[in-house]
Formats: C-alpha cells, structure tokens, sequence
C-alpha cells in the first residue's frame, strides 16, 4: 500500500528525547530544585477497616520545621473518583481527600508538610488516634455476602450495591442467542482462572510538585499519564476554579497505568494552598506497591462449547475482579475483560458476559496495561488450546478457522464498550494469519514440537511449544478526543503543540513523524511540546492504547490544514493554481517546476504582505476502535526435578498497522511481552491474614532482570488501517496478553499439567507434576 | 544514624584494634550495616574498616585464604577460584543477587550477618572453611558454627578453604521465583570424595531452610562407611528429604523443599555413583 | 588514624572527586551517597527503591559500579566517583550513550543513567563481552519499559563502537 512513500512516517528514526536521557539530563519531576519547598507526606493506615474515632494532632504540629499537619477535618469533604477518565467518569465516586474511615492497610490518613522528610516522619510519629478498628474481609466472594460493608456512607455516588460491595456489575449480558445454550456442543469445557495481585513497578515512583506562580496559580508537576483529567479532579476535590490551576507533565519515568490516576495531586495541592509554598511529596517504593494502584486480581469463569468439526458454539464468561478498597476503573476493566477479548473468535449460537468488580479491604486496583483483557485471554486461549485438543483439532488450524476476519463484525462491538454500550464496527485491517504463519516459522514450530516429542521420553527437563493470539482496542471509540496544534515559523520549522502523553512511549517522536510526514518536512524540524493544561490543547490523555490512533488522528488533521494554509500563500506567491501545488522535502513545488521555499513562504506570511500566522488546530476522535492483533509463541523447559520453567524463545507478531516508527513499536511489544511473562512466572502480591502487603518491595516482588529473558523477538506485521493516521493502530499494550497463555500451553505440552493459577512458580508446578502421577 | 560523632577510618590491624569497642558498628561493603541502622539514633561511632589490608585471595600451605573484604565479584573472578574445587567458589558467587551487589557485598559481612538466604556460609560448611578472627587483641580460628556461638565481638580477616578437597566432585544450585532473587526457596551445596567402591568423604548443605546452614554428620557417616553398592539411595533422599521438611513443617514451602530435596539428592548420589 | 569528625554544624566534612572535579563539601551523617549526588546537582543518578535493588542510582566510585542508595554519604571520602553526567553530554557523547540512543534501547529512560553506567563497568573490564557476560553484568538493573532486548544490543554496538577506536 503506500507506505512504500513513506518519507518519516515507518521509518526507524531516534526518539526525540533518546541522546539527553541517555546523557542523564533533569527532565523528571524530581530533577529540579524549587526555593522554599516544603516536603508532604502521607500517613498511611495501619489497619484494613476501621474508624478514627479522635485524632490529636497537636505535638505534630509543634515538631520543629512542620508548617501544617491536615486531617480529615481539614479538607472539603467531595466524592470523587481518582481514576483519570473523561467525565462523567465511569467510576464510583467514592474516595475522599482525607476520610473519617480507612479502608485497606496503606490508606490514608492524614497529610503533614514540613521543611525536611525527618520532620514528616516525626510528625507523623507524634499523632495520636483512637482507632475503632472493624472487622475486615479480603476475600471478594465473602465481601458479595455483605456481612461486613466497606462503603457505607451515605454520599458516595455511583455504586451499584453497596451493601454487598458492589462497586461494578454487568449483569447477564446475552450478546448471542441462537439456541438453547450448550445444547449444539459436543463437547463443553468449564475452567476457572485465577491471577493474583499485581503492580506496574515504573521504575520511577509517583512523584508531584505543586506551587504557586507569581499570579497565585496552583501549578502541579507531575508524574502523569492524564494531566487534564488531574486539573478537572483537583478542582473538582478541592473545590476552585478550574481556571486558577494548571498542570505540566515532565518526563515520565514509566507508567503502564499506575499513573492514569489522580493520587497524589490533589492533597499535595492542598497542602501547597495551605501553607502557600511549594510542596513535594514522592512516593518511596514502599507505597507504590501499597499505596498507588495494582491490577485487579480476576477469577475468570469460562465456558465454552465446541464441535467435532471445530466450530465454537457457546461462550460465556464470567470475571469477578477484586477493585481493593476503592472502584477506580472498577468498571470499565471489567467491561474491557469481554469487550477486548469475546469478538476475537466467531461464536455461532450463544455469547454471554457477566461480571462483578468487588471491594475488599485490600490495595486499590486500577489500570494497568491490559486493562481486563490480560486476565481475559488467559482464560480463553488456554481454553482454545483445551478445546483443540478435545476434539483432535491442531491448536493453530483451530485458532486459524475461527478467529474474526477482515470485514466481519461481532456482537460484542455494540454491546460492550468501555463503561457503556459500545460501538458497532467490522474489522477493517488485521493480519494475523501472516502473523500466526510468520510466528510460527520464526520459532521452528512443527520441526521442535516433533523433535521434543522424543526428546521428552528421556529427559528429566521437558520441553515445550505453545501459543496464544489475542487484540486489544484503539482508542475508545465516540468517547477519547484528542486535539493538536501546529504553527509555522520563519525558518520553516514547526511547533507541534499537543495534549497527548508520554510516558517514555515516545509519543512525542511518533506524532512529530506524522506531522512531518503531511507536511513534506524532517522529524527535527518539528518541536514538539505536549501535555501542559495552559499551552496545549486537550488530550484525555495516555491511556486505552489511544495515543498513536486517536492524538495522530488530529496531529494528521492539523497538519493537514496547516499545509493547506502553506499551499494558499505559495499558489499567492508562485501565481499558480492550487491543484498544481503540492509539498515536498520544505518547499511547494508545482507541477510546472517552479518553486518557493517553506522559510520564503513563511518570512512573506509574518513580515511582507497580507501578514498573518500560519497556524491551525484540530481535533480527533475515533468513530471506531480498530483492534491491533497479535500471535505469540512460546518455547520453554519445565524441570522436573524443581518445577522450574524456563522460556528459551519467545515470538510474538503484531499487526498495528502501519508502524509509525518500527523501533518503537518493537521496543512497546518487547517491554510488554516480558512484562507478561513477569505475571507469568514470579510476580504475585504476599498478603498477610490482616490486609498488609509483606512483599512491597524489589527484594521480595520480583520483576524480571536481564538473566531472565533469553530470546525475545517482536516482530511487525504491516497491515492498512483505513481509519488509523497513514494506517497506524496502537501498539502498546497488546503484548501483555499473551505470555500468561503462551506459556500455559506450552506447560501443557511439555508435562501435561494445566495450571489455572498464576503466577507458575517452580512450586506450584512441582506440586502439579506430583498430583498428576 | 543522625547522632553518630566520629567516623574512623582504621588503615591497619593496629589502628583498629585502638577503636573495636562493643559500642562501635564495623561497616564494610555497605549492603547491609548502613540501611539497617540508619534510623537508629544511640549510634555514636562508626568504623569503616574498607582501608584494612583484607582484600586478597592466595594460596598459602594447603588453603585458598580469601580476605574478608574480598567482594562476590572478586571471588567470582578470582584465577584461583575459578581453578579450584572446579570452579565451585567461583559459580556459587555468581548467584548472589546481582552484579551491583556482587561488587559491594564483602565474603565477611555476608558470614557476620546470618540470614537463611546468604551464601558464603553455605560454602564454607560446603567445604569446612574455617574462619580467622581478631578479637582486638589477637587472633583466632574458628570454624564457621564455633563463630557463630562465639559471645565476644570478633573481626572476620580471612576465611581459609582446605585445598584438599581440590579434587572432589561439587554440586551448587540455588532455586529461587527468579534468576536475581536474593530469596530463594533452597538452595543446594555438595561436595563428594567418592573412589571406586567407596566414599571418602561427603558434605551435603543446605540453605535457605535455617538461618544457619544445615547439614547432617549422622546421614553423611551412614553413606561414608558402606560400600557404595550397599547405600539406598532412595532411603538416604528420604532421609534428606524428611530432615529438611521436618526444619521447619509449616512453612509455605515445606512441601516444595521435600520435594525436591528428594529429588536432587537421589539425582546427585545417583550420578555420583555412576547409576 | 584517620577520622572524620562531625562539626559545630552536626554535619561531616568530606572531600573527593566528582566526575573530574574537586568537591568539599559536609554531609549528614545519615544522608545517603544519592542523596548527596542529586543535591550537588547531579539529577541523572536517580531514586527507583532506594534498597539497592533496581539500579537505577548506580555509579562509579573508583572503578567500580555499586548503588549509591545504599552507601551513606562519606563514603565518598577521598574516591572517584564517575556519574553519568561525566561521561558525555549532548553536544559530545560517550558511545555508550549514542548506542544506546540509536538502538531504540531508552524508552522512559529512567533506567538509563545506570544502566549506562554499568555498561560503562562492563566494558572497561571486559572490552569484547558474550551476550551471557552482558546480561550477567546488566542483572541488577532493572527496566520495566524494554524488557531489555534493544538494551543488550546497545551494549554490543558499543563494544564494537570501542574496540574500533
């Protein structure tokens, strides 16, 4: 398709940013120095469930250097939600700035500012509470029984049923009904899967600065995926002016989710307001586990309905999540559970959803990249490599007959979107048939699968293959808007203003080749600067892989009037028709050969004849959401002396599209993929009996290091998405999918034990080898 | 640590006996006394003893010596270590935590603090090193367990690895969630002086199940006294096996251990006895 | 024998090398050596954990990487310390840092200062490193972004970029 002409756009080119990080320059929060500053920190709950019955704050306030110490008497008393979604978030608003109750270990309970963090920690040590302390329930199924309530107050908005700790539910959700369900199967396979807590681990922690300028302005550094979502909640729960504040996201050190949130923005401002200078609060490593946001733990219930000939004939999922104590994005996880992952195979008779998000007196969970779709595939392509094998179908050929194809449609598309009923569409770019066969070539499939096949007779360490395929969404459609503006300077060089965030994706970079490649120039002579609530025009922000789909889409449309304005003043200037014109490497360049420079074109514009700027804006939205889809492969060892699996290759093919630039792209799908496999083999929450996380830390929560990845390999399916700029889709979260079902199949194909609980840790898969003798 | 007043910096053995005094904490690679401590507010001094001479790893009469400042790294990379006991000191070093920590954790500080997961214990029972301390007057050697029912303060200067077991047979693995993780769930140490019909000689430790590591003289005597055709490998593995499970039969992993341990020693004796 | 001392101000006086300079300067004796770096200045040495175990505040101290979170302040007494901002700068780069700018290896690049730094360990000692060398090396920094595939390229076209000159 076109983009053989591409002249920036798929090309490999350096994030902008890349050579300064690489020189260590202070781009992140944390990096400047502000006179005056004050140190905030939290108080956190030592208890799951209980009331503060009286808080003395009076020998806090008399430690040396403490300037305010707040409680929840201090602060306005609001309903919100801390999750960064467009309004009206889909969301529960039930958390409070500071509250009378606390509702997991690791809640807050009060704020102090002071001129050192010794100070704090002082002070904090130095209040007295009388704590009523109530019994707490960590387990989501107990919680549904109702006999302990955790929110109980009577101006919390938006929950279903509070009385049995309901923060979401989608009832009985029948998208398909052509039969009695199950009666056409002839075969049925019911599972239930399991995934514990888990957290982002950004390397950086959640950091925020707020001070006020010189017009009393609240102004908020900080480290966010949502920075106009952070200046409608702040003054929201604060109670002023949106206009009095305005918010500037740095560079971030990582997100994948933890940081779509509003979690430390709006006490850290109050105290800023308070004491009238600037405050500083950081997150230690400590309360990013405990205290930010984790994904929701699921219990995925899954049941399906299969034919001899390989036809799928029923479905239906049921995910209950945990939301932990608050319902930050309790709702739209759970929807995405289904909507990202039910219309990827073609059902014929019967497809039902139902789900619930519950609260227990645990960490609270938010998004996380995945988004419910993670926990979702887990479930359904273990169960695909089951059915194959029930009924004597290769796993690949059963996948290949019935994944969706281009220009077919699901049910699922208008009845599930993020939060609310979605939006009908048909697939209208996908490649992953080339990315099954290619996936399955790169990894040596069907030659390994025959030679460890004899391999294993002998062997104490067993080898195995297996694979998963999977999508994700662009963008949620009709509801994600995002705008750009672009203006032209004397030079020829533009600067590209945009809401749209990155978080270290290089989304920056990606939406500069965009412009660049409408407007006929170089990535470097186009500036970029993004997400500040005052110069840059709206962006929901990064999250739902919207960035490169929706925030391109307007960079595409605004670059696209200001080369029409471009165009205009050069068929002035050259006396030809506009038909002839067209731009080329900074000129305009008419059929007829002549032809007028960007910076002759511009100095005309600002100083010699009809002056004006040349500058346009533009915003965008997704009519639809175009699935990006991919195929992993999997190929590993299980010990059986240790129960220790070890991943030898791991191959994972995406379609997104047109690939803005290659690398990046890579780069997304490599960090997601050993993110997944993370999940898959080490990571898990330690809980103890009453709600503390005993693991919130490096030491004990393992993340993978470089010993623990042998061969990645991310490799691009191009496809065109019509609706996508130059036919990009999204990339970015979709690799975290498949390694907890990859690697659940291989398991399966190299001892035969089906594990339906991660993480598969070497105990967990002794214990299975033994049961299954 | 706000509190302390004087930070010495002993550049010998003499300068430091002037300052070893109870009150004082000794710091040396920093991975463990400065974190620990750093909220402490009693502390008045600190002796940092990273200029004593104690950086070294030789050959002297029938021991590999290895200085207590000697770091992971050093051993790990050490020519002699590598060489020796076929490369056991050196893999064995490899497995602690990461490079960053392998450059700062000292052989001493990992004995001084004993903590189920450390490492350098295991190899010295692994291979009865003994230990020569300074108690600020004179020295001493101690074998690893006498160090650590010693009342008084000492100062480890130096472990001393006999050389003869230079030609034994050795087994290290250290199984943990991932290949960095400073826990593990047990980890395996074994040496085996086997000849023809018989063994010499047998040390089977393990770690991670006890703060100290354990091993047993009264299995290791049955195995050393038969001839090797007469031993049931399976009933010393249960043996083990049951040992370690009975440790400590409530913890998480209990079963995993037994398990395991089990399976490795039979696999290990199996090997060694050419079966 | 030597001693340092606290002053009238209850801070320890300390003087070493940064990055090619002279410092003297007082610390707290509870202040780590991080802390110490970022207020000289000194922002690319970053706070991931602070329990020495993410990495991401490495630097050299006399030809050695460690963490500097775990080090208290005065121990930098009469070292070298190397951090990444004495490496290269934009206008003239150390060729560890161009690779790993060309190679797609910096993501978030939060990670990357030591990262880097540690490459910079690596590569000094072993010039021509094995894949296995380079991810045994690399073990104690941790990347969320990456997953460290690019990252471990980088490295070798450092190396390559190294041994040519």
């Amino acid at each position: 398709m076109s983009e053989n002409n591409f002249k920036v756009v798929n090309k490999r080119l350096e994030k902008i940013d890349s050579l300064s990080l690489a020189c260590g320059k202070p781009m992140f929060c944390d990096d400047i120095d502000i006179k005056n500053m004050l140190y905030g920190k939290i108080m956190f709950s030592p208890y799951p469930h209980a009331i503060i019955k009286n808080i003395d704050v009076s020998k806090a306030l008399k430690v040396k250097g403490v300037k305010a110490v707040v409680t929840y008497k201090d602060v306005p008393r609001i309903p919100h939600t801390t999750a960064g979604q467009g309004y009206p978030e889909p969301s529960p608003y039930d958390t409070y700035m500071l509250d009378k109750k606390v509702r997991y270990v690791g809640d807050r309970v009060c704020a102090v500012a002071a001129e050192t963090l010794e100070a704090c920690e002082e002070a904090i040590s130095k209040i007295e509470i009388d704590w009523e302390v109530l019994e707490a329930v960590f387990d989501p199924f107990k919680a549904m029984e109702g006999k302990i309530i955790i929110h109980d107050e009577d101006d919390s908005k938006n929950i279903p049923d509070a009385k049995h700790n309901i923060a979401a539910k989608v009832p009985d959700l029948v998208m398909l009904k052509n039969s009695e369900p199950f009666s056409e199967a002839e075969y049925v396979v019911e599972n239930t899967y399991e995934i514990p807590y888990l957290q982002h681990c950004a390397i950086e922690p959640h950091t925020t600065i707020t001070y006020l300028d010189d017009y009393d302005r609240l102004i908020i550094r900080s480290s966010t995926q949502v920075p106009f979502h952070v200046r409608r909640i702040v003054a929201q729960t604060l109670n002023i002016p949106l206009k009095k504040i305005r918010v500037i996201k740095p560079r971030i050190g990582g997100g994948f989710g933890s940081k779509q949130e509003i979690l430390l923005e709006d006490i850290c401002s109050f105290l800023t307001l308070k004491t009238k200078r600037p405050v500083k609060i950081e997150y230690t490593r400590k309360d990013v586990f405990v205290s930010s946001r984790t994904r929701h733990p699921a219990v995925t219930k899954l049941k399906t309905g299969v034919k001899k000939d390989g036809t799928i004939t029923d479905m239906e999922l049921d995910v209950t999540l945990n939301t932990g104590a608050y319902g930050s994005h309790a709702l739209t996880v759970l929807m995405c559970s289904g909507s990202h992952t039910l219309p990827m195979y073609k059902v014929k008779n019967n497809l039902k959803f139902s789900g619930r998000s519950v609260y227990t007196n645990l960490p609270v969970a938010g998004a996380y990249r995945g988004y419910g779709a993670t926990q979702a595939f887990f479930a359904l392509e273990s169960q695909m490599d089951i059915m194959a094998e029930k009924i004597g179908m290769d796993p690949v050929e059963f996948r290949k007959r019935n994944y969706i194809k281009l220009g077919e449609s699901s049910p699922v598309f208008k009845a599930m979107g993020e939060g609310r009923e979605g939006v009908d569409q048909s697939i209208t770019s996908i490649g992953l048939m080339e990315a099954i066969d290619r996936g399955l070539k790169e990894i040596k499939w069907y030659e390994k699968k025959e030679r460890y096949y004899r391999l294993n007779q002998k062997s104490e360490v067993k080898y195995g293959l297996g694979m998963a395929c999977m999508m994700q969404g662009s963008g949620i459609a009709e509801i994600d808007m995002a705008s750009a503006t672009i203006k032209m300077n004397e030079d020829g060089s533009f600067n590209l203003l945009i809401g749209a965030t990155d978080l270290g994706t290089g989304s920056d970079t990606i939406l500069a080749q965009i412009a660049a490649e409408t407007l006929g120039v170089e990535l470097n002579d186009i500036i970029v600067y993004s997400s500040d609530t005052d110069i840059t025009p709206f962006d929901v922000g990064a999250y739902a892989s919207s960035t490169t789909f929706v925030s391109g889409g307007a960079v595409k449309k605004a670059a696209g009037y200001v080369r029409d304005m471009i165009i205009e003043d050069a068929s002035k200037i050259l006396k030809e028709p506009k038909e002839n014109l067209k731009v080329e490497s900074k000129y305009v360049v008419s059929k007829t050969g002549k032809k007028v420079s960007f910076k002759e074109i511009a100095n005309t514009a600002f100083y010699y004849h009809d002056q004006h700027q040349i500058i346009a804006s533009a915003s965008h939205y997704g009519r639809t959401s175009p699935p990006p889809f991919a195929a992993h492969f999997a190929e590993l060892s299980v010990n059986t002396r240790t129960g220790v699996v070890d991943i030898i290759n791991y191959v994972a093919c995406v379609d997104c599209g047109t690939a803005i630039n290659p690398t990046l792209a890579e780069g997304q799908n490599d960090g997601a993929v050993v993110n997944g496999i993370g999940h898959t083999l080490s990571e898990s929450f330690e809980i103890s009996q009453n709600g503390t996380v005993l693991n919130a830390n490096f030491r004990r929560y393992k993340i993978l290091s470089t010993k623990d990845i042998s061969e990645i390999k991310s490799i691009i399916i191009p496809t065109y998405e019509p609706e996508g700029p130059y036919g990009a889709k999204s990339v970015s979260e979709i690799g975290i999918n498949g390694p907890l079902p990859a690697i659940a199949n291989a398991i399966y194909d190299a001892v035969k034990i089906r594990l339906f609980k991660a993480p598969f840790t070497p105990d967990k898969v002794l214990k299975a080898l033994k049961e299954s003798k | 640590m706000n509190n302390i007043k004087t930070v010495y910096i002993p550049q010998n053995i003499k300068e430091f006996s002037s300052v070893f005094s109870k009150k004082s904490l000794i710091m040396a690679g920093s991975t463990y006394s400065f974190k620990s401590f750093e909220k402490d507010k009693e502390l008045k001094e600190i002796v940092s003893i990273n200029n004593l001479p104690l950086k070294y790893i030789k050959k002297e009469s029938n021991n590999i010596v290895i200085g207590a400042l000697s770091t992971f790294d050093d051993i790990e990379n050490s020519n002699l270590c590598q060489k020796h006991f076929f490369g056991f000191l050196s893999h064995a070093s490899s497995y602690c935590s990461s490079q960053l920590i392998r450059n700062m954790a000292t052989l001493g500080g990992n004995i001084a603090h004993p903590n189920a997961f450390n490492i350098m214990p295991v190899v010295m029972e692994t291979l009865n090193g003994k230990l020569k301390v300074f108690d600020g007057k004179k020295y001493k050697i101690l074998s690893l367990s006498d160090y650590y029912n010693e009342r008084n303060k000492v100062l480890i200067t130096e472990a001393m690895i006999p050389l003869k077991y230079d030609k034994n047979l050795f087994y290290f693995e250290k199984i943990s969630r991932t290949k960095t993780s400073w826990e593990s769930y047990i980890t395996f140490s074994f040496r085996a002086d086997v000849k023809k019909t018989k063994i010499n000689d047998i040390r089977l430790v393990f770690g991670s199940v006890k703060a100290v590591p354990l091993y047993s003289p009264e299995i290791e005597k049955e195995m050393v006294s038969r001839d090797i055709k007469d031993i049931n490998v399976e009933e010393i593995s249960k043996k083990y096996s049951d040992l370690i499970y009975s440790v400590a039969s409530s913890h998480k992993y209990s079963e995993y251990r037994k398990e395991v341990t089990y399976n490795t020693v039979k696999g290990f004796l199996k090997k060694i006895f050419g079966r | 024998m030597k001693k340092l001392l606290k002053n009238k101000e209850g801070l320890i006086e300390i003087g070493f090398r940064l990055n090619g300079t002279e410092i003297k300067t007082s610390v707290k004796p509870n202040e780590t050596l991080l802390e110490l770096i970022r207020r000289l200045g000194y922002k690319g040495t970053k706070k991931g954990c602070d329990t020495g175990d993410c990495g991401s505040c490495t630097i050299i101290i006399d030809g050695i990487a460690k963490v500097s979170c775990l080090l208290p302040a005065f121990y930098a007494e009469g070292k070298e310390i190397i951090t990444i901002e004495g490496l290269g700068d934009v206008s003239n780069p150390h060729p560890i840092q161009k690779a790993y700018a060309d190679s797609g290896a910096v993501q978030c690049g939060f990670c990357i200062p030591g990262m880097i730094m540690t490459t910079k360990f690596l590569l000094d000692r072993k010039p021509k490193p094995s894949d296995s060398d380079i991810k045994h090396a690399l073990d104690g920094n941790l990347c969320r972004c990456t997953g460290y595939v690019k990252q471990i390229e980088a490295v070798k076209i450092a190396a390559s970029k190294i041994n040519k000159k």
